[in-house]
């Protein structure tokens, strides 16, 4: 990490002793300044609820200087603030699960605003019920996000987050509790979302349910995707040392370990694709959305996709897939083992989209179904030859 | 009656005594009638954002917005108005945190655009500035801008008002550009620092509204496009009062714009002036304190905008009868 340069450290002493604390972390000083103002507004508030303080005025201030020395030594702002809003929703945040990240959030606000707005018993508007699988995941934010968005639009919801850390799945529940606690979930959403332990690696991943028949609508997954060399190299240090290893990046499978050679510096992160399709055909799943890395992984799962002739459509989704700035490039595709898939958004690739004909019409979106069996002769890119 | 000599005695002292009242009556008549004449603002209905921008002054100007604010916001509270910060722009320096760069609450009541529109323009204070050693006193100003505000609720609810191209509350998605000022790089599960701040820029007017209040880019988003929605809407509104203006200057009538000194909050006199309706108050305290002196204040200057809208009507009348001619 380059050294901050001194004329900066200065003008962040001259602004507020504090901020150099945080410019270590932060390295830029807009950011600094944000992350102080919101670390401010706790340790008032903190203080403020606290019924042993009676120095209100000296501890709020030691509070504030305790919190910018730990941020100081790289500690995530969400550890030490306890929270990190998701959607409308207030996620809690401890030590040893995965901080929820605004890509994700982008990418889950996007599906929901696939899914049809009104969602009566009639014939035409599709089923009043959906189940929704959230494999791996973490603090629940998916899932509760999920039940956010959708529980005004169906009678009947049944959502299941699953991981195989156990402090995930508690901290997943408390989550739950804690919105519905504030308001910002209903309280049915203490019957129609559940979390529990489970390895996707094991044979019954998803434990059988009586009352959805083993089947689920919607797979939605943003399981640990960065490979081993990535996480050395690409992740932020303040993610190395105090996220958890387990959630960043996916076991490296015996029967792999050698057989992919050089490949498996990029590929290293892939392994745990395969498996949540697979799941998804056990569990008939009729839309996936799985997060991944960047563009590259993104094309290789799609080519993985493409290979299970379950799957009638598939989109890769950036970042930001809904933002369409005019000016930039209006259409984007790629090409994939001869098939054209569209691209939407800005930012990173980040997501992989995919439904079957069943899924498609679920959604009632215009999907480009038709792109995904272009043959590559008569793609535009090589249509001149 | 009461001049007609004919006139019985008694009648007409009984008479004169109802002049009085009668005349009362009348004037109430026709200042309703005045007021029923008077086409209503468009935007009368709505809720509203006040935006403070300290300008000259500096430091003085910054700490006269953090005044500002909060009598607006005692005001709310004392009114049963509901009323939120939406972004809040303090000085970074420590013991600075009441000095406001920029600030824009929202006032969720419906109506209170009506009620807030008259604040809108230069507010100036005069006072002697904690860190003047020679005692001199020192003029800065502070102007403050009252939108219409559309909450998402609101633009849900009509969504009909919102997609009619021709409206003022119209925004073509396809005009802003949106930027996500998280850091470039891998992103995603790579990292977790918090860039939630968002930009975004209406290209065909080159209006930028930049958020970062909250932690929450969601949520800065959704303040932003408030934000955007109102300004436009504005400055829509004001493009064709500007118009209509044009042509009454014409007729000789002046109008004040945002750029117009409306207020002054001199300290050691402790009095508000309002240069529009011209009513001086010497109780400084209580309307910072959002009292009844700051309705007082704000009930003149409504008086004298209705005043002013039934001048401006007249001549529109006229010119209008005049081009029939
Ligand atoms: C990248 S985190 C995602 C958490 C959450 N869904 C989110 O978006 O913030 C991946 C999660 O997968 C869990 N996980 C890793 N391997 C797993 C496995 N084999 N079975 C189930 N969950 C697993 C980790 O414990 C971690 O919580």
């Amino acid at each position: 990490m380059p050294r901050l340069a001194t004329s900066l450290l200065l003008k962040a002493r001259n602004l507020n002793t504090l901020l150099p604390l945080l410019l270590r972390s932060c390295r830029d000083l807009g950011s600094a300044q944000n992350e102080l103002r919101w670390f401010r507004d706790h340790a008032v508030a903190a203080t403020a609820k606290d019924p042993t303080n009676s120095h209100t005025q000296a501890t709020w201030q030691s509070r504030l200087r305790r919190m910018c020395e730990e941020r100081s030594r790289g500690k995530p702002l969400q550890y030490i603030l306890g929270s990190q809003p998701f959607g409308t929703l207030d996620i809690l945040c401890r030590l040893g699960v995965l901080i929820p990240r605004p890509e994700t959030e982008s990418i889950a606000m996007h599906i929901m605003s696939y899914l049809p707005t009104h969602n009566g018993d009639t014939e035409a508007s599709g089923p009043s019920k959906l189940r929704v699988l959230d494999l791996c995941t973490g603090t629940g934010c998916i899932a509760l996000l999920t039940h956010d968005a959708l529980s005004s639009r169906y009678k009947s919801l049944q959502i299941l987050g699953i991981d195989n850390n156990r402090h995930a799945v508690l901290l997943a529940r408390s989550n739950l509790q804690h919105n519905v606690r504030q308001g910002k979930l209903p309280e049915r959403a203490c019957n129609d979302v559940n979390f529990v332990q489970g390895d996707i690696f094991s044979r019954h991943a998803v434990p059988p349910s009586r009352s959805t028949n083993g089947q689920w609508d919607i797979l939605i997954a943003n399981p640990p995707y960065i490979s081993p060399t990535a996480f050395n190299t690409t992740t932020e240090r303040s993610v190395r040392n105090f996220e958890p290893r387990d959630a960043l990046v996916p076991p490296s499978s015996p029967s792999r370990a050698g057989a992919q050679g050089t490949r498996e510096g990029n590929a290293g992160g892939d392994i745990i694709y395969p498996r949540l399709l697979k799941i998804a055909r056990e569990v008939g799943a009729k839309v996936v959305l799985f997060e991944v890395a960047d563009m590259d992984q993104a094309m290789r799962v799609v080519g993985m996709a493409g290979m299970d002739k379950r799957w009638d459509g598939v989109e890769i989704w950036r970042d930001w897939p809904s933002v369409q700035n005019k000016g930039a490039k209006a259409e984007e595709s790629v090409v994939v083992n001869g098939k054209i898939t569209r691209v939407m958004g800005e930012g990173n690739g980040r997501a992989v989209f995919a439904w079957t004909l069943q899924g498609r019409n679920m959604i009632g979106r215009a999907l480009d179904l038709e792109d995904w069996y272009i043959p590559q002769k008569l793609c535009p890119c090589t249509v001149h030859s | 009656m009461v001049k007609e000599p004919s006139t019985d005695p008694e009648l007409r002292s009984l008479a004169s005594e109802d002049l009085p009242q009668a005349t009362r009556d009348l004037e109430a008549l026709s200042t309703n009638l005045k007021k029923s004449l008077i086409p209503v603002h468009p935007f009368a209905h709505l809720p509203c954002l006040l935006e403070l921008r300290p300008g000259a002054g500096g430091d003085e100007a910054a700490l006269f917005a953090s005044d500002l604010l909060r009598m607006y916001q005692v005001y709310c509270k004392s009114h049963g108005l509901q009323c939120k910060v939406l972004s809040i722009d303090t000085a970074p320096s420590v013991g600075a945190e009441d000095q406001i760069q920029e600030a824009v609450i929202e006032i969720l009541s419906p109506g209170s655009y009506e009620r807030f529109r008259g604040e809108a323009g230069v507010h100036r204070v005069q006072r002697v500035p904690a860190t003047e050693t020679k005692g001199r006193t020192h003029t800065s100003a502070v102007s403050v801008l009252v939108l219409p505000n559309f909450p998402n609720e609101v633009a849900q609810d009509n969504p009909n008002e919102f997609n009619d191209p021709n409206s003022d509350y119209y925004v073509n998605p396809q005009d802003v550009r949106t930027d996500t000022m998280r850091a470039s790089g891998a992103g995603g599960q790579h990292v977790n620092k918090t860039d939630s701040a968002i930009r975004l820029t209406h290209i065909p007017t080159g209006t930028v509204v930049s958020m970062q209040e909250s932690r929450s880019q969601h949520s800065n988003r959704t303040s932003a496009w408030q934000v955007l929605r109102a300004r436009l809407a504005q400055a829509r509104r004001e493009a064709r009062e500007e118009e209509m203006a044009a042509m009454r200057i014409n007729a000789g009538v002046k109008r004040t714009g945002r750029g117009d000194k409306i207020r002054t909050y001199n300290w050691q006199q402790q009095r508000v002036t309002d240069h529009r309706s011209a009513i001086t108050l010497n109780r400084l305290d209580d309307v910072l304190e959002g009292g009844n002196s700051l309705d007082e204040i704000m009930t003149s200057v409504k008086e004298w905008l209705a005043s002013k809208d039934l001048e401006a009507m007249i001549i529109d009348e006229e010119t209008a009868s005049k081009q029939k001619l």
